[in-house]
């Protein structure tokens, strides 16, 4: 399938007639692109109604209207009917379909009523014969457009790539969906159908040749075989439903070891908050110390320095007063002199000398102003003991501040980083419950593990002992049956009907396993072409299981399905999309359908995206892309140019609302507009 | 004459009582050692204030020897009052020198409040919750020994 071209009328965004061609051949790649609510997904809906009739797309709530006329034709219009119209063209083994779907709406007051009108489908063939008629019956487009590509398959190569992880999920009704549509698209579908019918049949046959024989013992042997067939299904039902279990619970270890690892996170912050807290308390310490010491300074330094300059003042004085003291002898020598009338300083007898001794008594009476001498001195002492040391003092003051302010600084800064790291806690602290809850969690679901392994083993003995028992009942059955002259005949085509049934169950195994085996060698070839060279061993092969889930085997041979980033997912689908197209061409180097995502890199890394980039290209017989502008920067447009497959590149133009513009960019002009 | 030594009594105010015992209470800060650093402030930017209404006592023997240096030469210091080393030894000056320390003291703390406590004072009690107030007051003296005359 190659899509030629779209047309739009007053179809969503697209107010008028608005039409684009896709890229093909060499330069396969179309991009569209256009910032979010210009009308990108709009494309893709257009495409979809067109090709299958649909009003929804996946990402859609199929129980809310949407409205695909043009809003602004229909307000324009009020109460008159607008015609919102697509018509996508495009080649299928060499022919031609032109395909348009339209449909009426009107808006009354604002109620908008929009119906489907009809559906028109030219052919023209391999040889150019041109059919004038259109196909107008739905169910025969319906058919037809199956037979190109069949609706149920066509989310694998028309997607939304958001969705598209759905494909290499575990949910059991997804795992039937894509089971169904791969069956579909290898056609391995026609296979199970006709074993099915020649079940049936022989079901159907033997029932009547046992009840026709009216021979007791061989309807006795037939319900022992009946009865040992509904306990071999019960068996395997009940083993299915004990192996989805075990899949579920293995899912549930990985998903409390991913709550464990979560919470090793936080107690690695944890230990970082710890620290930071230990730093806090050694800075407050410090802080502490510093006080101490200010307060020290503060009581026992600073009324000393602030009064220096009352010290000149009183030193002066003091200096003044003492000066006015001659001869200044302690009390002591004075008292002693007097008492034993002799003076202590020279030893003259003060009974003969009584000038002397009148001169010691005025001392005596002026002894108040001696007392003086000790008292100023110590004043004085002092003034130049904490004169001497005033410089000291004050640059001691000057560091103890600054130490103070740096500590200060740095208690602010630990708290600030503190607060951030209690943040960092607290968001990874959200989803988080009590961890030994989680241990005592994982620990019951390794015991319901292993004994779901113990059932499954023994159900298995059971189902291989129900075969064996059915087959030796089935051999008795049919030799008595054989010997039952009435009924050779019908044993004889209950014979044939057996062996066609069981060599049609050998033909749909062998051919299932090639196809898995084909599908799994090409998903990993296609992987490891697409995935980032650092990732490449990651992943050691994509193995298809034989019910046609993808199982994604890491480096060390353990699944690792739900363990890969889910960008890592989507390049995994995407390989297993691309396989499963060639595996269903045939082999061919390249697919046969186009790919159509709309925003197909957002979860996708750099590097990754460089590889899609250069690699898809080569692998899809066209590329469509519908890009947002943080999808498409400069180094995604640089990319895109340097495959040189590049070959129609459009702009989203919105004019209004509801009207916008497609506008062809010429593949020499610069597109992107972020990442300048 | 070193009528300080004795145990004599001296006083806060009333008024900024709470003051005293907030450091005290909090960081076992000694009234006089307090008391000595207000009436320096005060006795440095010649502010002396009469107040009435006694608050915390403190005996004056509580003072070392410097300290009891620098109080008399507080009390010298002033021309008015203290300037006369003759009455060191006469009693009756011993309780005005006393009340020349309280009203230095209590000058000295109004000064502290105004430039230092500011809004944190609220006429009655410190803000118990701030926790820099021995910062500030060095800052203060710091900023006043390295003051830019003019």
């Amino acid at each position: 399938m190659i899509l030629q071209s779209i047309q739009l009328k007053n179809f969503r965004q697209y107010y008028g007639d608005q039409e684009l061609t896709f890229a093909q051949g060499d330069k396969n790649i179309t991009i569209i692109f256009g910032v979010n609510g210009q009308g990108k997904t709009g494309i893709f809906r257009a495409l979809m109604f067109a090709l299958y009739g649909s009003t929804h797309i996946q990402q859609d709530n199929t129980e809310e209207t949407v409205h695909l006329v043009n809003l602004r034709r229909l307000e324009e219009n009020n109460g008159s009917l607008v015609t919102g119209f697509v018509k996508v063209t495009f080649s299928h083994k060499n022919k031609k379909y032109e395909i348009s779907r339209q449909l009426k709406a009107v808006k009354n007051n604002s109620k908008i009523q929009e119906r489907f009108d009809r559906v028109e489908l030219f052919i023209t063939d391999e040889n150019g014969n041109y059919s004038p008629t259109p196909i107008n019956d739905p169910q025969e487009v319906k058919r037809i457009m199956s037979s190109v590509l069949n609706e149920d398959i066509k989310d694998f190569f028309l997607f939304d790539a958001e969705k598209i992880d759905t494909l290499a999920k575990t949910n059991s009704q997804v795992k039937k969906e894509v089971k169904s549509a791969i069956l579909r698209l290898l056609q391995i579908d026609n296979v199970d159908k006709a074993q099915e019918i020649l079940k049936r049949l022989y079901t159907k046959e033997n029932s009547n040749i046992v009840s026709n024989s009216k021979n007791i013992d061989i309807s006795t042997k037939n319900n022992e075989i009946y009865a040992e067939k509904i306990k071999r299904e019960s068996n395997i039902e009940l083993k299915d439903q004990i192996e989805e279990n075990l899949r579920n619970c293995k899912m549930q270890i990985e998903k409390y070891n991913l709550q464990l690892s979560q919470n090793a996170e936080i107690k690695l912050i944890q230990d970082k908050l710890h620290e930071q807290e230990n730093q806090f308390i050694t800075l407050e310490g410090r802080i502490s110390d510093k006080k101490r010491e200010v307060y020290r300074i503060i009581l026992q330094k600073s009324p000393f320095l602030l009064l220096k300059s009352s010290f000149v003042n009183v030193s002066n004085y003091l200096d003044q007063i003492l000066s006015q003291q001659e001869n200044i002898v302690p009390i002591e020598v004075i008292d002693k002199s007097l008492s034993t009338k002799v003076c202590a300083c020279c030893n003259n007898n003060l009974n003969q000398h009584l000038d002397n001794l009148n001169y010691i008594e005025s001392l005596k009476n002026n002894y108040k102003r001696s007392l003086m001498g000790s008292f100023t001195s110590s004043i004085k002492n002092m003034i130049i003991d904490q004169s001497n040391s005033y410089e000291e003092n004050d640059k001691f003051i000057n560091l103890l501040l600054k130490d103070f302010r740096e500590l200060n600084k740095a208690k602010d800064l630990i708290l600030t980083q503190m607060e951030q790291t209690k943040i960092e806690i607290g968001n990874k602290a959200k989803s988080q419950i009590d961890m030994s809850k989680i241990e005592s969690m994982i620990q019951q679901s390794k015991y319901d593990s292993d004994q779901m392994h113990l059932q499954i083993a023994k159900l298995k003995v059971e189902i291989d002992n129900s075969e064996e028992k059915i087959g030796l009942l089935e051999k008795t059955l049919e030799k008595m049956m054989t010997e039952n002259e009435n009924l050779k005949y019908d044993a004889k085509v209950l014979e044939i009907l057996g062996s066609l049934k069981d060599d049609l169950k050998g033909i749909s195994e062998v051919f299932s396993t090639e196809m898995r085996e084909s599908l799994k060698e090409s998903t990993t070839e296609i992987f490891k072409t697409l995935i980032d060279s650092k990732d490449r061993n990651l992943v050691k092969n994509i193995e298809i299981n034989n019910k046609f889930e993808l199982e994604i085997i890491g480096w060390d041979n353990t699944e690792i399905t739900q363990d890969i980033s889910q960008g890592q997912r989507q390049i995994v689908a995407l390989s297993f999309i691309t396989a499963l197209a060639k595996v269903a061409a045939g082999g061919a180097n390249t697919i046969s359908f186009p790919l159509f995502m709309d925003t197909p890199f957002g979860r996708i890394s750099g590097k990754n995206r460089d590889h899609l980039i250069e690699n898809i290209p080569g692998l899809t017989s066209q590329w469509i892309l519908l890009l947002t502008d943080t999808e498409l920067t400069t180094n995604e447009e640089r990319s895109f140019k340097s495959t040189n497959r590049l070959g129609k590149w459009y702009r989203l133009n919105q004019q209004e609302l509801y009207h916008t513009i497609i506008e062809e960019v010429s593949l020499s002009d610069t597109i992107a507009t972020r990442g300048m | 004459m070193d009528f300080l030594s004795e145990q004599a009594l001296l006083y806060t105010s009333k008024e900024y009582e709470q003051i005293y015992i907030h450091f005290n209470d909090k960081y076992k800060i000694k009234f006089h050692d307090l008391f000595l650093f207000f009436a320096s402030v005060g006795a440095k930017n010649g502010k002396s204030l009469p107040f009435e209404g006694r608050g915390r006592e403190m005996r004056t023997n509580y003072f070392n020897r410097d300290q009891r240096d620098l109080a008399y030469t507080i009390i010298l210091n002033d021309e008015m009052t203290g300037k006369n080393i003759d009455r060191f030894t006469d009693k009756d000056f011993f309780s005005q020198a006393r009340k020349l320390l309280e009203q230095y003291a209590q000058g000295g703390l109004n000064i502290i409040i105004e430039e230092v406590f500011g809004s944190r004072w609220n006429g009655i009690k410190l803000d118990d919750k701030y926790e820099d107030y021995e910062i500030d007051m060095l800052s203060y003296v710091y900023g006043s020994l390295n003051e830019v005359p003019f």
